[in-house]
């Protein structure tokens, strides 16, 4: 009774989201997430012109690609603990498992497109 | 009569569950959207600048602007600034009301992170910083 099946941290209503470290990774990410989307919109609305050539030699740059790439894997991570908590066992006990896995693809695709152009434009040369 | 009073005053301090449940769908509504429209958008829009300046134009014409007002493009002009406006309120929204509950459930208070006060003030801030970017951008524009 003490330490069954159903209470550990992989299991029962609550899989991921009630270890003490899950909320703290949550936190984290909302506080990166809060400082990386600020930063850019600030730095986005400074840009003199949206032209092709500026806006691709502004994501080339280091400084710009490295902070683009935390945002997208910032946003996976916190999108998934979102759709842990919104998908739960406990409001979805047959389905919810399904709508877990059918939106972290969905987000691990959008994800990993987003990396994939950044690393694209970063590694390529500045102007076409 | 002073007992009744001051439960009055209080309920009137304090949202009513319906509105709490509203703020909370609110919430989870907000983060639906910037997780599964939003990022997408901002995942095509950088798909788009990686990929050549033709797909770039392309988004350009159809997303943000197109000069011909008799077009197809500026209907959908018109409804992705659409959405841009109500995308930007829901990452201000969602943003306040995470700072509201993270600052003030630390407090242990619930009197305070149910206060109406505060949810009219996440409300507001959240309205004000979308007015804001968006008056910057059309002032830019």
């Amino acid at each position: 009774m003490m330490n069954s099946y159903s209470d550990s941290p992989l299991s029962g209503n609550h899989r991921y989201r009630d270890s003490h470290r899950t909320d703290f990774y949550k936190k984290l990410m909302a506080a990166a997430n809060l400082l990386l989307y600020v930063w850019l919109i600030v730095s986005f609305l400074a840009l003199p012109v949206y032209d092709f050539n500026v806006i691709r030699r502004w994501v080339s740059q280091s400084i710009v690609a490295l902070p683009m790439i935390f945002l997208a894997i910032s946003t996976y991570g916190y999108a998934c603990s979102f759709v842990d908590k919104l998908f739960s066992e406990e409001r979805f006990p047959r389905a919810g498992l399904y709508f877990q896995i059918a939106a972290y693809f969905y987000m691990i695709i959008f994800a990993a497109i987003a990396v994939f152009s950044i690393l694209k434009i970063a590694f390529h040369s500045g102007i076409s | 009569m002073a007992r009744s009073t001051a439960s009055s005053s209080s309920s009137r301090k304090t949202a009513s569950p319906d509105f709490q449940r509203t703020a909370a769908l609110l919430h989870r509504l907000t983060a639906l959207a910037i997780a599964f429209i939003g990022f997408p958008l901002f995942t095509l829009w950088l798909l788009a600048v990686s990929s050549s300046p033709e797909n770039y134009a392309l988004f350009w014409h159809y997303i943000i602007h197109s000069p011909d007002k008799n077009s197809f493009a500026f209907s959908v002009n018109i409804i992705s600034r659409i959405i841009g406006v109500m995308l930007t309120w829901c990452f201000f929204y969602h943003v306040m009301s995470v700072i509201r509950l993270n600052t003030l459930k630390r407090l242990q208070r619930p009197s305070l992170y149910k206060n109406y006060f505060f949810y009219s003030a996440t409300n507001m801030v959240a309205l004000i910083l979308t007015l804001l970017v968006w008056g910057i951008i059309f002032l830019g524009a």
